[in-house]
């Protein structure tokens, strides 16, 4: 459980931070089972620390599917629905799972409001970085770099932004989505071998106007 | 898209793939570059003021003070949920 300092929850001490985490251990499921009967029966700091474990991970699966500046709010959107529906989760070991499902569903009815201008986002920043222009800053080239990730297979994509958006582990990421380990590995290989390809030769040492290739 | 893994030659060839897999074995310099490329875009930690859990018609209130309280405190909680125990029981207030 996350201990309390200072009238404050320490999120560290249930694997929340920005580190690694290397395994899922029993106890960690055990855990998000106590959490969500108590965010059923109104305990917030409950459901805090469940939003805290699963964020970025839905993070992750969002920004896999919308643009950058969309994702913040539907994160909040994703947690705001999962908290009105929590009583109808049958299997509560599948949290993370159903939460992605959700998150998936959420960026489907994003796109299906609004598909033209992210096509044209799309465009310009995949255009941008193809041409190596000069005027690329560091984020300019993060951002590059990200539109053709997205331009993968979306199980390559969404594993591949886990991995190097969120810093999640392989181990991690089958735990909160509920993949298998073999699948994720798979996922992380396959998608990392299509993103050199794309990508092309020299991606840890940058030329001029094209660092991050 | 994979989803079964059922190929035993591409198993094989991303079992090589310690790194990538979780941080262990030989550092990936193409990889380690884009985690710090890409890092930045990571989800802030931030963990917003949770509403009362109730159920039913205030709910969409409830989802718009949600978001108000957030925009409020995010200056305030940096990144930290605001929550402050009460001695009822297992109630709390929020900051």
């Amino acid at each position: 459980m996350a201990s309390r300092s200072g009238g404050r929850v320490s999120l560290v001490e249930a694997g929340l931070g920005h580190r690694p985490v290397r395994d899922q251990s029993a106890s960690k499921v055990s855990e998000d089972l106590r959490r969500v009967d108590a965010a059923r029966d109104g305990d917030r700091i409950a459901f805090g620390c469940l939003y805290d474990r699963y964020a970025r991970m839905v993070h992750g699966v969002l920004l896999a599917k919308v643009p950058l500046g969309e994702v913040d709010d539907l994160v909040q959107d994703v947690f705001l629905l999962a908290l009105r529906r929590l009583s109808t989760l049958r299997e509560t070991g599948c949290l993370g799972a159903w939460l992605t499902a959700i998150a998936r569903n959420l960026a489907n009815d994003y796109h299906r409001r609004s598909v033209p201008e992210d096509q044209l986002a799309d465009d310009i920043s995949e255009d941008k970085f193809e041409r190596g222009d000069p005027g690329a800053d560091h984020q300019g080239t993060a951002a590059a770099i990200l539109d053709v990730i997205k331009g993968l297979p979306e199980a390559y994509r969404e594993t591949l932004i886990l991995r190097l958006v969120e810093g999640m582990t392989g181990p991690e990421i089958a735990a909160r989505t509920g993949m298998t380990h073999g699948s994720v590995r798979v996922n992380l290989h396959r998608g990392m071998q299509q993103l050199r390809g794309k990508l092309g030769p020299g991606l840890s040492h940058p030329g001029p106007g094209k660092e991050a290739t | 898209m994979d989803t079964g893994n059922k190929q035993p030659e591409n198993e094989a060839l991303a079992m090589k793939d310690d790194y990538l897999w979780d941080g262990s074995g030989e550092p990936d310099p193409d990889i380690q570059s884009l985690e710090a490329l890409l890092g930045k875009f990571r989800h802030n930690g931030r963990t917003p003021v949770i509403p009362e859990i109730v159920r039913g018609s205030r709910w969409t209130l409830l989802s718009r003070r949600m978001r108000l309280s957030r925009s409020r405190d995010d200056s305030r909680c940096r990144g930290w949920p605001c929550y402050r125990d009460t001695e009822a029981g297992s109630r709390h207030t929020v900051l």
